[in-house]
């Protein structure tokens, strides 16, 4: 073989991963790396979007969020309803998952329960946020049976007060989340060596104490991995927010993401919603880079 | 589209209204879905009210009459949804414009003035009366329509769009439309608040005599009454007379509220109208959640408006 055709072979060698990587990398150049560059830029224009020669705002529009009041109320809400969220998500699947993992409970029952707790995940976000407007709405069935049974003594406006709204969708929100938590969970139980815990057993353990040394421990990738993740994703929800309230009354339910929408589509600031949209990109990239550490680490 | 006109000799007596900016005409109301009062007429009779209301006084008593709490039953429905704050043009504003009134001066948002401040104090009345069907913040029009339809209220401010919508929800719905009532001792034109489908020619373009052809075209008599029948729609030219107010009760009756008005929609050509009704949406909400008073309401949104102006 010659010198020439050698250095050839090298060089195709060299590249012929990237070639097969080139259909992927133009893909998500396109559709992620493209859009995210655009918007980043937006943030630094004045009347982006809306002006053919928009100029450079340098950090304006980002000083412009900042002062603003009702900015911060949405970041304090979207912290509120994150973490009530992931920390209810965690407590009901984890719940539920023991359950239905239980050999003391009904093979049929179980099967039943099986699917009647998936069934909030099966629902589109659209109809999470109209099964329980109708719910919840004054003259609704909650208030009703509240009511009768004598908790409350008038009929709440759930989703119109300022003082339960944010409440009122969160609790929407862990409905519609905890099947997530419950499948991983459930998956991860039925992983752990059963000889754990009759060695548990041998050693006179209680339940509570199988839980906690043996049954936690064991599902805590699981947990850590699903919460970073809900965590994530929760923090950019939308949809149920915006139908069930929009961001109302007053600002009792704004969050990062209405609170961005408004901005670009009722305001038409489309700089400003940018700069705001990179304020919830950096937040979840830091989440994002801390679950790739996690990841990583294991 | 000034110059057309004055060149062409356009007759603007026949417009219902143009749409002007910076003192500009850009647009007419080609056909217009008039916002009256619909009021359910069994409930009323229940609740005694024999004269339908013509003022904001004789509104208040008949809402307060028309509210049976315990029954889920309340006079009148407020949507004040942040999702879509047209709720502050069609159901609060217009009780602004129903009286002649402006919630502007010399082109500036004028919140501060008496007409505003008062249709505030009023709608507040009404909630502190407990007249309002609960949930108003998270209202929105379609839920109002619906509270209607099933005799959960008395009186509603919707769109004309909707009679046959509520007919087919309720065919047993007994039903009548008045104009929004007005302030004591007002005997003046009314103003109607309106939706409308526009038409105006984009300064862009290279073929302005056309253009300026076709809108005239659609704007002539029996053009605009031929589309405006099909479209179920009040005429952009008020001498054209579309066939279903002849044929349908309800829609002749809107009909003549409109002709004996005029159309009033001050949103219209307001830079970021939907920001607008927003900032004052936040403001109404405050107001009668006793977080401030009326003027305190009208105060901040002015100063969220004059920011956008």
């Amino acid at each position: 073989m010659t010198r020439q055709k050698r250095s050839h072979h090298k060089l195709k060698r060299a590249v012929a991963p990237y070639l097969y990587l080139s259909p992927s990398l133009l893909i998500i150049g396109l559709l992620m790396l493209l859009p995210m560059v655009t918007v980043i830029g937006y943030s630094f224009q004045n009347s982006a979007v809306l002006r053919r020669d928009p100029s450079f705002a340098g950090l304006k529009h980002y000083q412009a969020i900042f002062d603003d009041p009702v900015f911060w109320a949405s970041l304090w809400h979207t912290l509120y309803f994150t973490c009530m969220s992931v920390i209810f998500h965690m407590t009901i699947g984890m719940a539920f998952a023991l359950m239905l993992n239980s050999d003391r409970i009904n093979p049929t029952l179980r099967n039943i329960l099986r699917v009647l707790y998936i069934l909030p995940w099966l629902f589109t976000a659209v109809i999470i946020a109209v099964i329980w407007r109708l719910l919840l709405e004054p003259n609704g069935v909650v208030n009703s049976i509240l009511m009768q049974i004598g908790i409350i003594g008038s009929k709440v406006e759930w989703f119109s007060s300022p003082e339960t709204a944010l409440h009122a969708v969160t609790f929407a929100n862990i409905w519609a989340g905890y099947p997530l938590f419950m499948v991983s969970l459930l998956a991860g139980l039925q992983g752990i060596p059963k000889d754990f815990y009759e060695a548990a057993d041998i050693d006179g353990a209680k339940a509570y104490q199988k839980l906690i040394f043996i049954t936690i421990p064991q599902l805590m990738p699981i947990i850590i991995s699903i919460s970073l993740l809900d965590f994530i994703w929760t923090m950019q929800v939308f949809p149920l927010i915006w139908i069930t309230t929009g961001g109302g009354p007053i600002y009792s339910t704004e969050v990062l993401s209405t609170y961005t929408y408004k901005l670009a589509f009722s305001s038409y600031n489309l700089s400003q919603a940018s700069a705001s949209a990179v304020v919830i990109l950096l937040i979840s990239l830091g989440l994002t880079l801390f679950y790739i550490r996690y990841q990583k680490a294991r | 589209m000034n110059p057309m006109m004055d060149a062409s000799g356009f007759d603007k007596s026949q417009v219902a209204d143009i749409v002007k900016v910076d003192g500009k005409a850009v647009m007419f109301p080609v056909a217009s879905f008039v916002y009256p009062v619909f009021v359910n007429l069994d409930l009323a009779a229940q609740a005694g009210v024999t004269k339908l209301p013509s003022t904001r006084a004789e509104f208040l008593e008949a809402a307060k009459k028309m509210t049976i709490a315990d029954k889920n039953q309340y006079g009148w429905v407020l949507p004040l949804s942040l999702q879509t704050p047209s709720g502050v043009q069609n159901d609060m504003m217009s009780w602004v414009w129903a009286s002649g009134q402006s919630m502007m001066a010399d082109g500036k948002p004028d919140l501060e003035g008496k007409p505003v401040v008062d249709m505030l104090t009023f709608v507040k009345s009404l909630n502190d009366a407990g007249t309002i069907s609960p949930g108003i913040a998270t209202k929105t029009e379609q839920e109002k329509v619906e509270e209607f339809v099933n005799n959960r209220v008395g009186m509603m401010i919707d769109s004309l769009a909707h009679v046959n919508l509520i007919r087919k929800r309720n065919p047993k719905l007994n039903f009548d439309l008045i104009p929004v009532p007005v302030v004591e001792n007002y005997t003046g034109k009314r103003g109607l608040p309106y939706a409308s489908w526009g038409i105006g020619i984009s300064a862009a373009s290279k073929h302005q005599e056309e253009a300026w052809k076709l809108v005239q075209y659609v704007m002539s008599e029996k053009v605009n009454a031929k589309l405006v029948s099909l479209a179920n729609a009040f005429p952009g030219n008020v001498n054209a007379q579309p066939d279903f107010v002849t044929s349908d009760k309800a829609f002749g009756k809107a009909f003549e509220i409109f002709k004996t008005g005029y159309l009033a929609n001050e949103f219209t050509g307001l830079p970021v109208a939907e920001d607008l009704m927003t900032q004052f949406d936040v403001q109404a909400q405050k107001m009668l959640a006793g977080e401030q008073s009326p003027e305190q309401a009208a105060a901040a949104a002015q100063k969220g408006w004059m920011a956008k102006f």
